[in-house]
């Protein structure tokens, strides 16, 4: 299907930084009814990619194309995109429903078309209640849920969503991720999401781009990204901790839960390499423990044990299954 | 005042009276039956306010002054909020150097500036005395236009304007749909600082005053120093009264306290 939201080749330099790249030939596609993560560091360029996308930046070269048109000449105001703004920028002046229809008036909406759609965006974020109230009058996670309908309000092309749980407590985050979801899934949209927040991605993008220094460095499914990192950087920023430089398998990675440890008398597991080490280090981590162990030939490595059992200076042997192992040869840096 | 320490009522109730304390009298020889300033006053009488009222030059000037004071401040924020806006949207460091430049005029002696004024424009130019003043007042009150209603445009969410235009809002819709609506509090402190500014401004209207373009902070000086009698106490008072009602108005309209001191009531409270 036509991607609804095209970049090609996408370059931009740091205004007064000339040769400093903050997108570098940023080739990228946005499935429609999806959602497609932008997932990166600070300072990668995700959130340049979203100021293109809306218009708010104009590149320093490449091509932006909504639905299949070239759009990067076009203001934001002739794109038809719904942006939820990490500090939300809801009109202090105007009431939640007044937000609401700030973008519908401007389409022309009047009367009871206007109100229908301003009480159905708000209905679908739970907030029907609470139209009369300002911004200042209401919770971190109403703001967001009124920016949340006030974007999609206007049924727009793409929905771009900028870290919009970054200001919510962790806890409201996580719940907030389920509405974000549902309200997607419910309109349809297609939507755009930046963040930092590798957990956040896997939640709720169908796919992922992965970014670093103003380019794409893995575009897949969550499934694929995270089961298969292209590498060494991508591994690491996505959580694994295990490099490990195997003979004839080059450097892999490997997840503590999927390391084994070897009794004394345990036979030799098929498809497997036997590291010998010492136990350094033992963290708690909740549903279980963090053993590090440093090992004689690869350095540290982190084994996920359910019990404590391994106190520091034992000398243990690991069992690493090569079926786990990732591959991070031979792929892109 | 509830809640707080009982050292810091008291400090305030002295302030207060120190304040206060010289402007009562005033308000007690305004309302003498007698001819002259006396205090305590010679029976009550509403004698002088109704004559201070029913006084030509006093009238004129005051139709300069509120003609003065209104057209200022409407300069003064016509060239002051670009300005501001301009300066908002800028680097720090344009902001720092020009935003000084916008305070000089508080900085100039206005004896300095009037003088320089009345050589070039009135001299010189052969402007007349109203639009002399005017310039002048202009100038006076443009540090006001353009700090406050800055102000308050600093204070905002830089992303309010971006979000209107993502919504579908042309550049022209924004500004008088967000923007100017959003500077609100910072253009109604403004004017309301600029127009009493104006009003009671002597130095500028002293230099720059012309045939009956005299506004009345400079008719009452006139006075005082020709005539001995109540007429300018009266007036005194009703300006008094006037400045109660500006400020109760503005607290009606805009809440004084949000208009002028949330920025230091949070930097206090924090």
């Amino acid at each position: 299907m036509e991607p609804v939201v095209r970049l090609e080749r996408v370059r931009h330099e740091f205004p007064g930084v000339p040769g400093v790249l903050a997108l570098d030939d940023v080739d990228l596609a946005a499935p429609p009814g999806r959602i497609t993560a932008l997932l990166g560091p600070s300072g990668c360029g995700k959130t340049t990619i979203l100021r293109v996308i809306a218009g708010y930046l104009r590149p320093g070269g490449g091509r932006v194309l909504l639905n299949g048109r070239d759009a990067t000449a076009l203001p934001p105001e002739r794109r038809d995109i719904g942006m939820v703004f990490q500090s939300y920028a809801l009109f202090p002046h105007l009431t939640a429903a007044a937000n609401v229809a700030f973008g519908l008036r401007m389409r022309r909406l009047r009367g009871e078309h206007l109100r229908r759609r301003v009480r159905e965006s708000l209905d679908l974020v739970g907030l029907a209640d609470l139209a009369a109230r300002r911004p200042h009058e209401l919770s971190g996670g109403q703001r967001q849920r009124v920016a949340l309908a006030r974007a999609v309000a206007i049924r727009p092309a793409v929905l771009l969503l900028d870290e919009p749980l970054s200001n919510l407590d962790a806890r409201l985050a996580v719940q907030m991720r389920g509405e974000l979801r549902r309200v997607q899934r419910e309109t349809g949209l297609t939507a755009v999401l930046v963040t930092h927040d590798q957990e956040e991605a896997l939640e709720l993008a169908d796919e992922i781009a992965i970014l670093d220094k103003g380019r794409v460095m893995q575009h897949g499914t969550p499934e694929e990204v995270f089961r298969a990192p292209a590498s060494r950087w991508i591994a690491d920023f996505l959580g694994y901790q295990n490099f490990l430089d195997l003979p004839g398998k080059g450097l892999v990675t490997v997840r503590p839960e999927h390391i084994g440890v070897l009794r004394p008398g345990d036979r030799l597991p098929p498809d497997a390499v036997v590291l010998a080490g010492t136990v350094s280090d033992l963290r708690f981590r909740g549903t279980g423990y963090a053993v590090t162990v440093e090992t004689d030939e690869s350095g540290p490595v982190v084994v996920l044990r359910a019990d404590a059992g391994l106190a520091p200076g034992t000398a243990i042997r690991l069992s690493v299954p090569l079926a786990r192992a990732v591959g991070l040869d031979g792929r892109a840096p | 005042m509830s809640g707080r320490h009982p050292l810091l009522t008291g400090i305030a109730l002295v302030a207060l009276a120190f304040l206060l304390g010289p402007i009562l009298p005033v308000i007690g020889i305004a309302l003498t039956a007698g001819d002259t300033i006396e205090f305590p006053p010679r029976g009550l009488s509403p004698r002088w306010f109704a004559e201070a009222v029913a006084h030509e030059p006093f009238l004129a000037a005051l139709r300069t002054s509120v003609l003065l004071a209104a057209a200022g401040t409407a300069l003064a924020l016509l060239l002051g909020l670009p300005v501001a806006l301009a300066l908002t949207r800028s680097g720090a460091r344009l902001r720092a150097g020009v935003g000084t430049l916008f305070t000089l005029p508080v900085i100039v002696p206005e004896l300095v500036l009037g003088y320089a004024l009345f050589q070039t424009l009135m001299v010189d130019l052969r402007v007349d005395a109203f639009g002399a003043l005017l310039a002048g007042h202009t100038v006076l009150l443009l540090p006001y236009a353009v700090r406050v209603t800055g102000a308050a445009l600093a204070r905002a969410d830089p992303s309010l304007e971006e979000a209107a235009r993502g919504l579908g809002a042309t550049g022209w819709t924004t500004f008088t749909r967000v923007t100017l609506p959003v500077a609100r509090p910072g253009i109604v402190a403004a004017a309301v600082l600029s127009v009493v500014t104006s009003f009671n401004n002597v130095p500028l209207s002293l230099l720059l005053n012309g045939p009956g373009t005299t506004t009345l902070p400079v008719e009452m000086l006139h006075h005082v120093e020709f005539a001995f009698d109540p007429l300018v106490a009266a007036a005194c008072t009703l300006l008094l009264a006037l400045a109660v009602a500006v400020t109760l108005v503005t607290e009606r309209l805009a809440g004084f306290t949000h208009v002028f001191g949330r920025q230091e009531a949070t930097r206090w409270n924090r």
